[in-house]
């Protein structure tokens, strides 16, 4: 990512100049406050959005294209989740084949550590279900990036657990996983590298070698008082 | 990797197409087959084409925008727009469903019940029975007897409606159908208006010779839409009517594409 601008309306600038890099082999930790534009980037990322200037390039290509190889090599999980009137089996039969990677196995496997039922139809499930049906997809059709926006929201404490487990089984060094989160607590002893958005830029871009809390909000500026209400 | 087109790509986005509104699909069917069966009972025979051309445009309108809703709901599209596929494939095979196979699947389903249901209603009156091949036979030969012309000008009306809604569907994300409807008035206002004049200007026509411009779509008479109600010896004026006629549906057609591709355009550039 080089110099990259971004706005949805002129007078409120989501990223300004903005330069990132990443490596294969890590699971990266995209944090900031709410409206700082993590969403956003993502979406840029995943070429859902156009830069207005600078460019943004992975493995040699430009995401806005959407060429059908780039894009079955990634895979976004939104926040937002509208998936088909299907059951789970249904629905990997149908996009499976869109993915090179795609293990019917490991799928089945994810889908019994979540305790998700692969006949249950997704319009049925709750949100909590259907994000967990969706990651297991999103895990088992095994895209080099990965992009996960507020993956453990509407999770219970158990399927948070099973979420850190099938995400630690199913990584590997030629995959880059990024995980747009607020839930710092949820995901920190997974997140190896962290990035910090503030103020239309990248505060912070390095290894997430300390407490992820106290290193965010030192770098926002939370006083810990306020921060630990 | 084939990044324009993929035959495998293709026919797993025709799966999916299939598996995700196969449900209005056959609501749709049902609707047409009962209004198609039920219709005739109560109506005069004159009504029946305006009717089968109305629920034609409607189905494919319905259609169309089962095909591009993912593109246009917020909820959908992001899923659908990073789904590896090019845009022409996911333009495809959308078009597959809402002109190739709609088309025939219609004109198919309207055969079946004109000719098949209602001989077996006749069955009920064994005094009036026909035998089912005279029936079959006489459906052939109504479909087969009909002029090029009226099928060309069903399609382009099929085609008028379809593009038209696709377009409005792809720019404007409330109210769809009343922008629809106020701009198909417009434009066959707007054209049948300048036809007159530039017709009157161009013929060169008596004074006093009337024009009926065909209100609902012009492009439906092979008279261009125009008809004397004066003498007879007006028709001489139109002695250019069918080459301009051709012209006309010709010209149509180009824009009817050109509507078709803003809408893919407009579609693979589209940000969410």
């Amino acid at each position: 990512m080089d110099k990259l601008t971004f706005w949805y309306s002129k007078r409120n600038r989501i990223f300004e100049k903005l330069d990132l890099e990443l490596d294969a082999g890590h699971i990266y930790g995209l944090l900031g406050k709410n409206g700082v534009g993590k969403t956003t980037l993502l979406k840029l990322m995943t070429g859902l959005c156009f830069p207005k200037s600078g460019s943004i390039v992975l493995d040699g290509r430009i995401p806005g294209r959407r060429n059908p190889g780039f894009l079955a090599d990634i895979f976004l999980v939104a926040e937002e989740i509208s998936v088909l009137p299907l059951t789970p089996a249904k629905f990997a039969a149908l996009h499976g084949g869109f993915y090179r990677g795609f293990d019917s196995t490991q799928f089945r496997d994810f889908l019994e550590q979540f305790e998700v039922d692969k006949d249950q139809k997704f319009s049925a499930m709750s949100h909590g279900q259907k994000r967990k049906g969706l990651i297991a997809f999103a895990l088992a059709i095994n895209t080099p990036y990965l992009f996960l926006d507020e993956p453990t929201n509407g999770m219970d404490i158990p399927s948070k657990a099973a979420f850190r487990s099938i995400l630690a089984r199913s990584f590997s060094e030629e995959k880059t996983i990024i995980l747009s989160t607020h839930m710092v607590r949820d995901l920190e002893s997974m997140i190896d590298r962290v990035i910090i958005l503030h103020d239309h830029r990248i505060l912070i871009n390095q290894p997430a070698d300390q407490n992820l809390e106290t290193l965010f909000n030192d770098c926002i500026g939370i006083p810990k008082e306020s921060s630990s209400k | 990797m084939n990044e324009t087109f993929n035959t495998r790509r293709f026919g797993l986005l025709v799966r999916r197409q299939w598996a995700e509104n196969k449900k209005v699909y056959l609501l749709l069917w049902g609707v047409i087959s009962l209004t198609t069966l039920i219709f005739p009972v109560f109506s005069e025979k004159s009504d029946l084409f305006l009717l089968q051309l109305l629920l034609l445009c409607f189905g494919g309108c319905i259609i169309i925008s089962t095909a591009f809703t993912r593109w246009t709901d917020i909820g959908r599209s992001s899923f659908y727009m990073l789904l590896p596929a090019s845009s022409s494939e996911k333009f495809m095979c959308a078009l597959l469903y809402s002109i190739i196979l709609f088309i025939p699947v219609y004109c198919l389903n309207y055969f079946i019940i004109r000719y098949v249901v209602f001989y077996f209603v006749i069955l009920l009156f064994p005094n009036n029975l026909l035998p089912f091949s005279s029936v079959l036979r006489g459906g052939i030969t109504s479909i087969t007897s009909a002029p090029f012309s009226f099928y060309l000008v069903v399609f382009l009306a099929f085609l008028f409606a379809q593009s038209l809604y696709l377009v409005i569907t792809v720019f404007f994300k409330k109210r769809h159908m009343l922008i629809f409807l106020l701009t198909i008035m417009l434009v066959l206002i707007i054209y049948n208006a300048g036809m007159d004049y530039y017709m009157s200007a161009i013929a060169g026509v008596p004074r006093g010779t009337v024009f009926i411009p065909g209100f609902v779509l012009t492009f439906l008479s092979p008279d261009f839409g125009y008809s004397p109600t004066g003498s007879m010896a007006s028709m001489e004026h139109f002695s250019f009517a069918r080459p301009v006629w051709l012209l006309n549906n010709l010209a149509w057609l180009v824009v009817f594409c050109l509507m078709y591709l803003t809408a893919f355009f407009r579609l693979k550039e589209k940000e969410l």
